[in-house]
């Protein structure tokens, strides 16, 4: 579990610019290349047009990307992580202002992490956290 | 309440992207009031009737029109959907892809009021965010 927490960026980092700066994405997947195995993907599970399943590192940048369009700053904080055997369940905090808002705003996030072989090899980022609850076996 | 306001409108929002441009009897008080944008500027409909005569003439301007709610920001009395509205015109037959702001104002329980908007400032400003 220890592993998966020290993959998330920590509470001062501004994703949307981690993301969006190509030095810095550069860096990232250098210090992830490690730690992701190689059939890595990542999903967002429960979105009004169904699952969007993006492969790799490219991929998951890319689920960023969309993700982040509205956001000018994006940041993180893990409340709870949950050891659910080989798939860890991150419940988080983001703290986050629109483009052009000088606010911001919170917003809670279910995330599961699965391993495979030491490294991870998927992240699921649901939308519902009920789901993804579910998705590990602890329904509410 | 507000995280269960949320899931409302992800419930109502989710129907419209499926063409149930119906749904939200629940929701929406009788006497909800949309403003929205207009050729002419921005207008505002009071009472489910109003706004129904209006989307029935607004969607008759295209073959086909769908909202995607992407995003759902709990910001307490309000909820804040951003997205993106997707128009194919009528007799163009051309496709308008555009943001979507929507802003549902709730008393308790239910919605008095919605904002749509393809303007980011208008959006945020109607979501008390500011710019």
């Amino acid at each position: 579990m220890e592993f998966v927490l020290s993959i998330n960026p920590d509470p001062d980092v501004d994703i949307a610019q981690l993301i969006r700066d190509d030095t810095l994405w550069a860096a990232l997947v250098e210090s992830l290349a490690a730690t992701t195995h190689r059939e890595f993907e990542c999903a967002v599970r429960g979105g009004p047009e169904g699952d969007q399943i993006y492969v790799g590192a490219n991929g998951m940048r890319q689920l960023w990307l969309d993700w982040l369009a509205p956001w000018a700053t994006y940041r993180t904080e893990v409340r709870e992580a949950i050891d659910c055997g080989d798939q860890v369940l991150v419940l988080a905090d983001t703290f986050a202002r629109l483009e052009g808002s000088t606010q911001e705003v919170q917003i809670s996030s279910a995330d599961v992490w699965t391993v495979r072989d030491g490294k991870v090899v998927r992240w699921e980022a649901y939308v519902h956290r009920a789901e993804a609850l579910k998705a590990v076996g602890l329904e509410e | 309440m507000s995280q269960e306001n949320v899931e409302q409108v992800e419930r109502l929002t989710h129907e419209w992207a499926a063409g149930n441009w119906r749904a939200g009897e629940a929701l929406l008080v009788p006497d909800v009031v949309l403003t929205t944008r207009v050729p002419e500027g921005r207008a505002a409909f009071e009472g489910r009737d109003a706004i129904a005569q209006f989307m029935r003439e607004f969607l008759g301007q295209w073959e086909r029109y769908w909202v995607d709610p992407e995003q759902f920001i709990d910001l307490g009395d309000k909820v804040l959907v951003i997205g993106h509205q997707v128009g194919i015109g009528a007799t163009s037959g051309l496709e308008v892809r555009e943001p979507w702001y929507a802003v549902f104002t709730f008393d308790d329980d239910r919605a008095v009021a919605i904002t749509v908007t393809p303007d980011r400032h208008e959006g945020l400003e109607a979501a008390g965010l500011e710019e």
